[in-house]
């Protein structure tokens, strides 16, 4: 017989290090295209699974000594092989049982019609501009659940100023998954409280002056420093953008970039491997990510 | 004490595979094994089911997203070739060979056929010195299940929901009997559900055909699809209704305008018609209480949506 406990110890033992359970009904009020209802209209709760990155992915990026293995294995190898190894394994589970499992990994290359803002971990993401409702009363697909949401809800962590899930295990160090379910879960609590304390770290952290304390991160302008724009990056060379106005406004992190101006930049921040999977080789670091992690650690919040 | 057949089934299962079967290389009459591996003496058949919910998104017409990533790609590109290798490896540990055997999806003997689960650009024809196993005979003689109307491999467990691959090797095991043909009642379901009318009535698939409205040359089951699609095609209508009969040349050209969903990794095309024929085929089965794994409720719970036909620069 299928129950919570069954389910979070199973999670575990396929590989993942937190897990949650989330109550469907405390997604009324998402908008429609990341209500989780809309994909399974019976569904009773959903699991929230969170994976580990090792910490000393990020700290060899700061030491500038190694930087693709980061994303090769902490974003990648994440998202693209091991969560989804985890997922069937998890729905094959639930489905013995009798119930459906809808697995809903990173949807990294998608964005929903309307969402003007791109994924800075990948080569470039697609809005699904044209989508249409196929019925009255559902979204325009695709439905792309707000993982940040998700994970509040599913108990795991809150979400920081500059959008990512900070947990008290990992703090931001941590990847999720999640799977839609009518079976009847026991579920826990939503996450009570805020672990960032908006102390401001990782928007000063940002070589690209990526991150507003009130609107967020601007996708667009961490696109482009994400991919090493900045002059903190190893692998620029001299000639980086030579002959080009505005490089020192660019490399000192000052211009403002919009989709257009990013995809125009984009071909000049070719600096290490990404065609053959996709994913763009991280070289800022992840330093807003660090410096939330080292001050969360200081301040004994995690 | 386990026997080698009990670690090596034990290790599949362990690995994702939900199903296993055992031939004698004897029923294959066909001689591929022998040909690939000469030494073959038994052919290992491994099934791993489709998860129903990862169909669900598109039998909502909510989400394409997640059925060719978890239903397809993983499964074929990650789950499928881990279980497989560490199952050879039990078999190299005991002092027998063990040749996994997953399927190409872009290399193919014919001259002139797709494979609409990938781009057909990447597709690699006419190439007759890469031997690959008839991996829907294979299964059948595998003992894994029968071969439906459409040609897709039905299992008692998911029906047609599972995808497959096989080991070769020069160990001898006792073998599977080949399932008896109880599920398929030639129903023609899986016929009348093909957006495209990509089965003929004699069940045979044609693959640019079914390429083309796979993904999602069908405005009615196609809700990413703009009015303007095909606005310069003198057969529109014929086309964005399904009507329309695809020379390979011509599904070439239709298939290179469907360009309103993204691709997934790995060079597979997302999926739009959601395999609207293995779904029938599977709702059928279900609703004839033929299947072994049992729901608690149906998989089918209205009737299914369809968009209306727009005409060009009309709106929604």
């Amino acid at each position: 017989m299928i129950n919570s406990e069954l389910i979070k110890n199973k999670a575990k033992e396929f590989g993942v290090d937190i897990v949650g359970i989330g109550d469907i009904n405390l997604f009324e009020g998402s908008i429609p295209q990341r209500d989780p209802r809309m994909i399974l209209p019976a569904a009773k709760c959903v699991i929230g699974c969170g994976f580990r990155v090792p910490r000393a992915l990020y700290h060899t990026m700061n030491s500038k000594t190694q930087f693709f293995n980061y994303t090769q294995l902490g974003v990648k190898y994440i998202d693209e092989e091991f969560s989804e190894i985890f997922l069937l394994k998890m729905g094959a589970l639930i489905e013995n049982e009798g119930y459906d499992a809808c697995l809903q990994r990173n949807v990294s290359n998608l964005r929903i019609k309307g969402d003007k803002t791109t994924n800075p971990e990948l080569i470039d993401t697609y809005e699904l501009a044209y989508a249409e409702p196929v019925e009255d009363g559902k979204p325009a697909p695709d439905i792309i659940m707000d993982f940040g949401r998700s994970a509040e809800i599913c108990g795991l962590g809150s979400v920081s100023v500059k959008g990512s899930v900070i947990t008290p295990e990992f703090g931001p160090f941590v990847r999720f998954v999640f799977i839609v379910t009518d079976a009847p879960l026991e579920c826990d609590a939503p996450f009570a409280g805020n672990l960032c304390d908006e102390c401001g770290e990782c928007m000063y952290a940002c070589p690209g002056n990526a991150i507003d304390m009130e609107t967020g991160l601007d996708t667009w302008q961490c696109a482009v420093y994400y991919r090493g724009a900045h002059k903190s990056n190893p692998f620029m060379t001299k000639d980086f953008l030579s002959g080009n106005p505005e490089r020192e406004a660019i490399v000192n992190g000052k211009k403002r970039f919009n989709a257009e101006s990013a995809r125009a930049l984009y071909p000049e921040l070719d600096f290490l491997p990404s065609r053959q999977s996709g994913y763009i080789p991280c070289l800022c670091g992840k330093k807003c990510n660090l410096t939330c992690y080292e001050h969360l650690k200081e301040k004994k919040i995690i | 004490m386990s026997t080698l057949k009990d670690k090596i089934i034990a290790c599949l299962k362990e690995n994702g595979a939900d199903l296993v079967g055992f031939s004698n290389v004897d029923r294959f009459a066909d001689k591929i094994p022998q040909k690939i591996f000469p030494e073959t003496k038994t052919v290992i058949g491994i099934a791993f089911r489709i998860l129903r919910g990862s169909h669900r998104g598109t039998e909502e017409g909510t989400t394409y997203y997640q059925y060719s990533t978890t239903g397809i790609e993983a499964l074929e590109e990650t789950v499928m070739p881990m279980a497989m290798l560490k199952a050879c490896g039990i078999l190299e540990d005991h002092g027998f060979a063990g040749l996994p055997q997953k399927r190409n999806q872009t290399i193919m003997s014919e001259a002139d056929s797709t494979n609409p689960e990938v781009d057909y650009m990447g597709i690699y024809r006419g190439v007759d010195s890469e031997c690959q196993l008839d991996f829907e005979n294979s299964a059948v003689l595998c003992g894994l299940g029968e071969l439906g109307f459409h040609g897709t491999l039905l299992t008692d467990d998911f029906g047609p929901l599972q995808r497959y691959c096989f080991i070769l090797t020069d160990a001898e095991f006792e073998q599977t009997p080949i399932a008896e043909q109880r599920l398929c009642d030639n129903c023609g379901e899986c016929v009348a559900a093909c957006p495209g009318k990509a089965i003929s009535a004699d069940g045979k698939k044609d693959p640019w055909q079914c390429a083309a409205y796979y993904k999602g040359a069908n405005m009615k089951k196609n809700p990413f699809m703009p009015a303007e699609a095909f606005a310069d095609a003198p057969e529109r209508l014929a086309i964005i209704t399904g009507e329309a009969k695809l020379s390979s040349e011509r599904a070439r050209e239709i298939i290179d305008q469907i360009i309103f969903y993204p691709p997934i990794k790995q060079g597979y095309v997302s999926s739009i018609c959601g395999k609207a024929c293995d779904i029938s085929c599977y709702v059928h089965l279900e609703k004839k209480g033929v299947l072994r794994k049992k729901f608690n409720s149906e998989f089918r719970k209205r009737e299914e949506w369809q968009l209306p036909i727009l005409e060009i620069n009309e709106t929604a």
